[in-house]
């Protein structure tokens, strides 16, 4: 068959037109010339801040075997210990071997784990972490070859391991049968829960979400279910006829408070004496209407209904129940249909310290900045600083700057990501930032993620920011540095070479 | 019908899996992530029925993951031994995944999910409602695993007892449904290939005006400044070779580029409308899904047809849908062969290929394959590439030419004043460029 009649040789033609020759030309030259310019103002800016280069390098640069070694006094070896930049190998980590923290590496789960790699520093690993090491490359081969080493107790609780009912019979004396029990990796059935009865611990295989929990499971070991943690366990789907069965043994609470039941109404009348109905009244998935609320209208807990987050609320029944809801529940409950106009309607009814914190207030709705002012003197400052939902802006932090929770602005995502949608440029960013410098908490600003870090804000913020806590998060393009030039600028924080002379090439 | 995902796969999926009320069907080419295998867990303890097919291989068996959890809550796994593998895995997906008998999800999760799985393939799903589609997947994954139609009660799932259906299709039957899923394969990649690229002629132009003017005076500046230094400096000559070559070819594409409209920018509901109408066609005139006769020209609409979307030229897309409709090509059914018009996937099963039949199969997954490896590598080139990484990743492409602005400026400031400083006499070196 020649090769043109094939399917997906006339594509291959076309496809290769769909960008124009020239744009693709173009943005390759603009590309490679902006990293060039890039390249040379991400050096420009770390030697204005050499202390900053040292974090980022730290915490983001694949730091070779020559830069460990030529900068070993400055490196926090324990934080490396951890780092995900670091290419690991087994020559790296021999090389360094009395420089690392162990601890750390046995955590770290981007180490290339072998068998080789346990081996080669059997004595320097801490056992008992690395046995809670999800990275490692689990096998019964692996478990066989290091088992005096390992920490049972703790690989009883790890839910990585190749769970089999082999591996568990041929190490009974090893496991934690506590830590076994609450382990939901492992292939629970009716075989390996009968055949180590005694050794379980049925509070924990109560609480297992992992255990095939069915009516026929529930019966075999009726004599051994620890009853008020089997209520609470989340994976049991307890009809009728199972509540029944067992309705000595149910924690009715715990029942009452859960949501994966099958609830109606016949179910509820079913055990009315048996419902605790204060939980009942919290329960958001009951099937909540009116002709419920009135039918067991005297069982109800008033104040955990209305603290009740099922999405049945309505301005009109708020309205007909107003002398009987708890307000101060209400205020927080995110579930109301709120509204500027609901929150006007019942102001005096209302706690407003827990008002404030209610995520779910409408300030993203016409009228939210009207409401802000106008309960002004009402508002818990704090709360409404540390909402995500409003709608944050350089204006809406403007209009009361002396009326907000610095601290807790400082720690709000929402008002950082908002500004960073804003696409105000960086100076005008900046020049916000610096207008309240006196008032930011620097430190909860530094390891603010949100803000969108760039050299000119940092450059501009510099004398407030700490470096060690931005580096933590933002890596200013060191990257894209070649080794050599972060030596170079190492080598200056050390005291060591001069930086050589602007080399415009 | 079908659709495309090529971001957040995960994603797509989970809310697939969230959505899915009865059976969950998945068929792993190497081996399962955790993050899907704990998916299926979870379908389970919800009551579906969840099978599961991968190989049988030291990878799986000795992986992290304890299989036993899902057989021991009811879920099935076939283990596919190692001899079958060779006869249809190379083109399979990298997972199918079957959804309550209505949906199939076929390709490849993001390295973030799937880093074990074949690195060649691109990530990317898509998904497939097709009725007969979705049978056919059934019966190439229920035959391969030999589990056959699993019968579902699903009010009471838990407790299922497995009624086994066997339907055996036969190598054949596989091999078009394969073509079938390569065929879409390859046109899902294609349109996200083109997106990428309009979305890359958008940025170009926006960068264009935003930059350009200054882009230019740089590049020169920076030319003019190696020039003089190479005159000093006999090391310099091969840099200044470069940046002269540099500002050379800028201004050769400036010259080019200036011919070609910017493209339009689009809202969100014109540009799902061109997506949906680029597809519509793709599937229309796509070269690989009309017949021989009608090679030449379905080559020249898709050509416009690319050039249109890149554009996000809605007009002459409708008009191109006109010249589409007029043209009249007959499209080639999925999995249809055009070296073997007979061979329908339920007819191949039962017609038993001869085998000259079979090698022309064959041949055309070969080239099914090649033709989507080469389409991957070209949208991985697109994705890898500066460009792309610069206008993904930026939320405000102003601020960031913003801030270029800036850098280009002050580069260039420091060119113009090293020329004043350093300049030996009036002549300008680009004066002779």
């Amino acid at each position: 068959m020649p090769e043109s009649s094939l399917p997906g040789s006339a594509l291959r033609t076309v496809a290769a037109q769909a960008l124009t020759v020239a744009s693709a030309n173009r943005l390759d030259l603009v590309a490679q010339t902006l990293d060039d310019v890039q390249q040379r103002e991400t050096r420009a800016f770390f030697e204005a801040h050499p202390s900053l280069l040292q974090h980022c390098a730290q915490n983001h640069y694949p730091l070779d075997a020559e830069l460990l070694a030529a900068h070993a006094m400055r490196w926090d070896w324990r934080r490396l210990s951890a780092s995900a930049a670091i290419p690991w190998s087994l020559d790296l980590l021999s090389q360094f071997e009395d420089c690392w923290d162990w601890d750390n590496l046995s955590k770290n789960p981007y180490l290339p784990w072998s068998g080789a790699l346990l081996q080669a520093f059997v004595r320097r690993w801490n056992w008992g972490l690395l046995s809670g090491n999800p990275a490692l490359p689990w096998s019964l081969e692996l478990l066989e070859a290091f088992a005096p080493l390992w920490d049972w107790r703790v690989l009883s609780r790890n839910a990585e391991l190749p769970w089999t009912g082999a591996l568990i019979t041929g190490n009974t004396h090893l496991w934690d049968w506590v830590g076994l029990s609450w382990n939901d990796g492992l292939p629970w059935n009716v075989t390996l829960m009968t055949r180590f009865a005694e050794r379980w611990d049925w509070t924990g295989l109560s609480a297992n979400p992992g255990l095939p929990l069915d009516a026929d499971l529930v019966a075999e070991f009726a004599p051994f279910w620890n009853w008020s943690w089997l209520s609470r366990n989340t994976q049991i789907a307890a009809d009728a006829a199972l509540l029944q069965a067992y309705a000595d043994h149910w924690d009715w609470t715990a029942l009452s408070q859960r949501r994966l039941l099958r609830w109606n109404a016949e179910l509820l009348a079913q055990f009315e004496p048996r419902w605790d109905w204060k939980a009942l009244s919290a329960n958001a998935a009951l099937p909540w209407d009116e002709a419920l609320l009135l039918r067991w209208e005297h069982h109800w807990d008033w104040h955990a209904l209305s603290g009740n987050t099922a999405s049945w609320w309505s301005e009109a029944l708020l309205e007909r129940c107003a002398e009987r809801w708890d307000w101060d529940a209400l205020s927080e409950n995110p579930a109301l249909p709120w509204s500027p106009a609901l929150v006007a309607r019942w102001a005096g009814h209302w706690d407003w310290d827990r008002l404030s914190w209610n995520p779910a207030l409408p300030w993203a709705l016409d009228g939210a900045a009207t409401m802000l002012a106008a309960h002004a003197d009402r508002w818990d400052w704090a709360g409404l600083s540390q909402n995500e939902t409003m709608p944050w802006s350089q204006a809406w932090v403007d209009a009361c700057p002396d009326q907000w929770d610095w601290e807790r602005l400082s720690a709000n995502p929402a008002l950082f990501t908002a500004l960073a949608g804003s696409g105000a440029a960086p100076d005008a960013l900046a020049a916000f930032i610096l207008r309240y410098a006196d008032r930011w908490n620097w430190a909860t600003l530094s390891g603010q993620a949100a803000l969108p870090w760039s050299q000119p804000l940092y450059r501009q913020c510099a004398a407030h920011a700490f470096a060690h806590l931005v580096a933590q998060h933002q890596d200013f393009g060191v990257c894209a540095l070649p080794v050599e030039v972060v030596g170079v600028l190492l080598a200056v924080l050390d005291g060591g070479d001069t930086l050589p002379g602007a080399d415009f090439a | 019908m079908t659709e495309a995902f090529f971001h957040q796969e995960w994603a797509q999926l989970e809310d697939a899996l969230a959505g899915t009320q009865s059976r969950v069907t998945l068929r792993c080419k190497h081996t399962v992530a955790r993050p899907v295998f704990d998916a299926l867990v979870q379908c389970r303890r919800r009551g579906l029925q969840v099978q599961l097919s991968l190989p049988d291989t030291a990878l799986n068996r000795q992986s992290a993951i304890a299989w036993e959890r899902l057989s021991a809550i009811g879920g099935h796994i076939a283990w596919r031994q190692a001899a079958s593998e060779a006869a249809v895995d190379g083109s399979f997906p990298a997972l199918a995944l079957v959804l309550d008998d209505a949906q199939v999800f076929t390709g490849k999760l993001g390295t973030g999910i799937c880093a074990a799985d074949d690195a060649s393939e691109v990530p990317g799903l898509v998904c497939w409602s097709d009725a007969d589609f979705v049978r056919q997947t059934r019966q190439v994954i229920d035959d391969e695993a030999g589990w056959g139609v699993v019968e579902v009660d699903p009010g009471a799932a838990l407790s299922t007892s497995n009624a086994v259906q066997i339907r055996r299709g036969g190598g054949a039957a596989q091999q078009a449904w394969l073509s079938g899923v390569l065929q879409h394969h390859a046109l899902a990649t294609q349109a996200e290939i083109a997106e990428t690229q309009r979305q890359m002629a958008l940025f170009d132009h926006a960068q264009e005006q935003s930059l350009g003017p200054l882009m230019r005076d740089y590049l020169r500046a920076k030319a003019q400044y190696l020039q003089q230094l190479a005159l000093q400096d006999q090391t310099a000559r091969e840099e200044a070779r470069a940046a002269q070559q540099r500002w050379n070819d800028y201004e050769a594409t400036q010259a080019a580029a200036d011919q070609d409209a910017g493209p339009a920018t689009l809202d969100d509901d014109a540009l799902d409308q061109i997506k949906q109408l680029y597809r519509k066609l793709a599937m229309q005139c796509h070269p690989d899904r009309v017949a021989d006769a009608d090679q030449a020209r379905a080559a020249q609409l898709f050509q416009s047809l690319q050039t249109s979307y890149r554009r996000g030229d809605m007009a002459a897309l409708f008009a191109l849908q006109e010249s589409v409709a007029r043209a009249g090509f007959q499209t080639l059914a999925s999995g249809e062969s055009q070296q073997s018009d007979a061979a329908s996937p339920t007819q191949a099963a039962d017609a038993q290929l001869a085998q000259e039949e079979q090698a022309a199969l064959e041949a055309r997954l070969r080239a099914l394959r090649s033709a989507l490896g080469q389409r991957h590598e070209a949208l991985e080139a697109l994705r890898t590439s500066a460009t792309w990484r610069t206008l993904s990743s930026q939320p405000n492409w102003d601020v960031w030419f913003a801030q270029q602005q800036q850098y280009l400026q002050g580069e260039l400031q420091r060119f113009e004043a090293e020329l004043h400083t350093h300049a030996p006499s009036a002549t300008d070196p680009m004066a002779h460029a």
